[in-house]
């Protein structure tokens, strides 16, 4: 096993390229899977995130599954779950070991991620506790999947109340008002407003017709 | 070299007739094999040292086939072994003999456990010689290559499912197995992929806009293998099978990572040459874009390669890719169904030909939520996927030999059910969509109750709708992992903090574009195919004179 990682914040730049160089030159090589492991310690210390790199490990599980470790694959996809909206948790799921699915914490993990992605939002806060000590050891756990919520409200609504919002976001008037003016959306009174982006504004209309690019036709047309 | 253009000079080459009495003399064995398949492996390896990839490709493509569906439909073509002294011992030949050998008991039901291990060897064997520079002075048509590559692969995962089930294996094999964890690993076959693209120079030969970065002499320094096209072509095609791999081993991800380096921005790229590579590649890779939620680019990539294989169709009625890629294309058709399901608003689109006769009622039921459409379609269309490790051989020493199932954990399951989870989690949505379509505004308890939900479940469907359908999108020029997430959900919608929903109006785009393409290759379709006719009827007549 190499040397620990260093965990002064100075060096997490070579801490990233150190992972990186290994996963480039040995990303099959099981003797790598200890330092990937502490890695994830790493990360979920430092609020800090390597999708590549955990998939990396999740990889080498699925190859040695006498070497797979229940524990670290949870941290891995409950740290992919709060980088939605990317899909990094539905791609590490197929990787996950089938028995690993039906433990605890991993179950209900997967739970969860389903209310995140079917938006039931007061109810994902409510089974939170089911995994509590796992959320315990995740810096910025809850701020994160806030900010995947928040993303989710500023693609759906133009203004919303701010009761419903602190119930989306589990938090007190208080908590959620400080939290939008970080984001940049204005309060009035008890609604907040947020910034018009393509999604919660109409459309322009587009009068520019058909457009059928050039390479279309060509890949089209070039027959032999 | 296009590989169409050989085939359509496909005229039966004349095998001529040798003295090969001497050899049989030495080899008795020999006597058994038929005259017209001595004279084939004679003729085949004159060619072969002659560098003739023009006659190699006729000989592989045509006359191989014509010879095991004669003389060998149900059982093996002679081992290397029989036919050495009609070639001279010739050591690079007999390697690319005995891949043929191996891909065909493969296509049997008379493969065995040493078949297999044998296949392994010779595979490494081959490898070896093209890593080791062995094939500088040798050239091989592309199909011939790409099918090799191909076939690696195909024997790695028949290999991972024939171990998974413990039917018809004896004692002493399952033993075997265990202690030579060594035979198809997945390391190895990862391993020789990756030094095989590494070798070949190939990367640096994409990066330099398709070109070799160094000297096509052989004997300069800094002579660049990747000039060659043997090189070349065994590199480029095992990135395509890396792909193929990953998606096997359900990395997704990384199936789509590895393509990176591709050609994707040229006018002919490289993978056009073979027509089984360019399906491959596109079903792999479509495939592994609607795991990962991206069905938009799934659909582009599915449509433009179901589009492609109409117009190339005609010409690969005879060539052993022809039902691979019919096979293909038919599962492509059901892929594509699937994503239109999840991504309704390319209702132009969904009025594609193929869709309209095979599918329209499924996609139909897939739309109302019938799971099991999803369930069928997927189980038909996805890849045989497999567990890279091996399986608990003393659970299989247990169960009965004539137990069919396999034993641990089924990567094939797994997959179905995340699939389903997924199709599950979207189940609503059409729904959703049919009620914001009928208004331009609406407030969320009255949608509510419309969908006789509570308002909670309501708003959260609508939040869900807005989430499901931001999804990455890229473009066919770019690399294939690339993209900038964008809405897809085919109704415009937001709402204000009275509680109303704002629809825009979403008069669906009409494009006529796709249609006058599909209809003008449906002609070029039509006129070769008249072409050919005439072709062969003149050229019948001209015999008659």
């Amino acid at each position: 096993m190499g040397p620990p990682f260093e965990v002064d914040s100075s060096e997490d730049m070579l801490v990233e390229e150190q992972v990186a160089n290994m996963l480039l030159h040995q990303r099959y090589n099981p003797a790598i899977i200890p330092r990937l492991e502490e890695y994830v310690d790493h990360q979920l210390q430092k609020e800090k995130y390597d999708y590549d790199a955990n998939m990396g490990l999740l990889k080498l599980y699925q190859f040695h599954p006498e070497k797979s470790n229940s524990k670290k694959i949870v941290q891995i996809m409950a740290k992919a779950m709060l980088a939605l909206p990317a899909q990094d948790f539905l791609s590490g799921l197929y990787l996950v070991p089938q028995q690993s699915l039906s433990q605890e914490p991993m179950a209900t993990l997967v739970e969860l991620v389903s209310l995140l992605e079917t938006c039931m939002f007061e109810l994902f806060w409510q089974r939170l506790a089911g995994i509590d000590s796992l959320r315990k050891t995740i810096v910025g756990f809850d701020d994160a999947v806030r900010r995947f919520i928040l993303d989710v409200v500023a693609r759906t609504y133009s203004s919303i109340r701010l009761d419903l919002l602190g119930q989306l976001l589990n938090a007190s008037t208080e908590d959620t008002t400080s939290a939008v003016l970080k984001f940049g959306w204005a309060v009035e009174g008890d609604v907040a407003t947020i910034p018009p982006n393509t999604e919660n504004t109409a459309k322009p209309s587009n009068d520019r017709g058909e457009q059928l690019g050039f390479a279309v036709i060509a890949s089209s047309r070039s027959i032999m | 070299m296009d590989s169409m253009n050989w085939r359509s000079r496909a005229e039966p080459v004349g095998v001529p007739a040798v003295d090969d009495s001497a050899a049989i003399e030495r080899n008795p064995e020999l006597g058994n094999v038929p005259d017209a398949v001595r004279q084939f492996i004679v003729f085949f390896r004159a060619k072969f040292r002659e560098g003739n990839t023009q006659e190699i490709h006729t000989l592989y493509e045509n006359t191989f086939n014509k010879l095991s569906k004669k003389y060998y439909p149900d059982s093996e073509w002679p081992p290397a072994e029989v036919i050495a002294p009609l070639v001279e011992n010739d050591e690079p030949f007999l390697l690319l003999y005995k891949e043929l050998y191996f891909r065909h008991v493969h296509g049997t039901p008379l493969v065995s456990l040493a078949h297999r291990l044998d296949a392994w060897q010779n595979y490494g064997d081959l490898f070896d010689f093209f890593l080791t520079g062995g094939m500088r002075q040798f050239d091989l048509p592309p199909s011939w290559l790409w099918d090799l590559t191909d076939e690696f692969i195909y024997q790695f995962e028949a290999w991972c499912q024939y171990r998974s089930k413990p039917k018809n294996k004896t004692e002493e094999e399952i033993q075997y197995l265990e202690e030579n964890d060594y035979i198809w690993n997945v390391n190895g076959v990862l391993g020789y992929l990756h030094n095989l693209v590494h070798h070949s120079n190939i990367i640096s030969w994409l990066l330099n806009g398709n070109a070799p970065a160094g000297s096509s002499d052989p004997r300069d320094n800094n002579f660049d293998v990747s000039s060659l096209p043997v090189y070349r072509y065994i590199g480029y095609f095992s990135i395509i099978g890396l792909l193929r791999l990953h998606c096997l081993l359900q990395d997704y991800r990384l199936a789509l990572l590895v393509l990176q380096p591709l050609d994707f921005d040229i006018t002919t790229p490289l993978y056009t040459h073979v027509s089984a590579c360019n399906v491959s590649l596109f079903y792999y890779m479509g495939f592994a874009y609607m795991m990962l939620r991206r069905y938009d680019d799934a659909i582009r990539v599915f449509s433009s390669t179901l589009m492609h294989i109409g117009r190339i169709k005609q010409y690969h009625t005879r060539s052993y890719q022809f039902e691979q890629i019919n096979k293909r294309n038919d599962q492509m058709v059901a892929l594509l169904s699937i994503c239109f399901a999840f991504s309704p608003q390319h209702t132009e689109e969904s009025k594609f030909g193929i869709l309209r006769e095979k599918y329209s009622d499924k996609l139909n039921r897939m739309l109302g939520g019938d799971e099991s459409v999803f369930e069928e379609l997927f189980t038909y269309a996805s890849p045989k996927f497999v567990s890279p490790a091996p399986p608990d051989y003393q659970l299989q020493l247990i169960a009965s030999a004539e137990s069919s199932a396999s034993i641990g954990p089924d990567p094939a399951k797994l997959q179905l059910a995340i699939f389903m989870r997924e199709v599950k989690q979207q189940a609503l949505l059409p729904h959703i969509r049919s009620y914001l379509r009928l208004y331009r505004s609406i407030n969320v308890p009255k949608l509510a109750s419309f969908m006789d939900v509570d308002d909670a479940t309501c708003r959260a469907n609508l939040l869900s709708l807005k989430h499901k359908s931001w999804e990455l999108v890229g473009n066919a020029f770019e690399p294939p992992v690339a993209g900038t997430f964008q809405s897809r959900s085919g109704v415009h919608f937001h709402i204000n903090s009275d509680n109303v929903v704002q629809i825009q109006d979403s008069e669906v785009e009409i494009k006529y574009g796709h249609y006058f393409i599909e209809q003008m290759e449906h002609l070029d379709a039509v006129v070769a195919t008249q072409r050919l006719k005439l072709l062969a009827s003149a050229s019948k007549k001209a015999v008659h004179e």
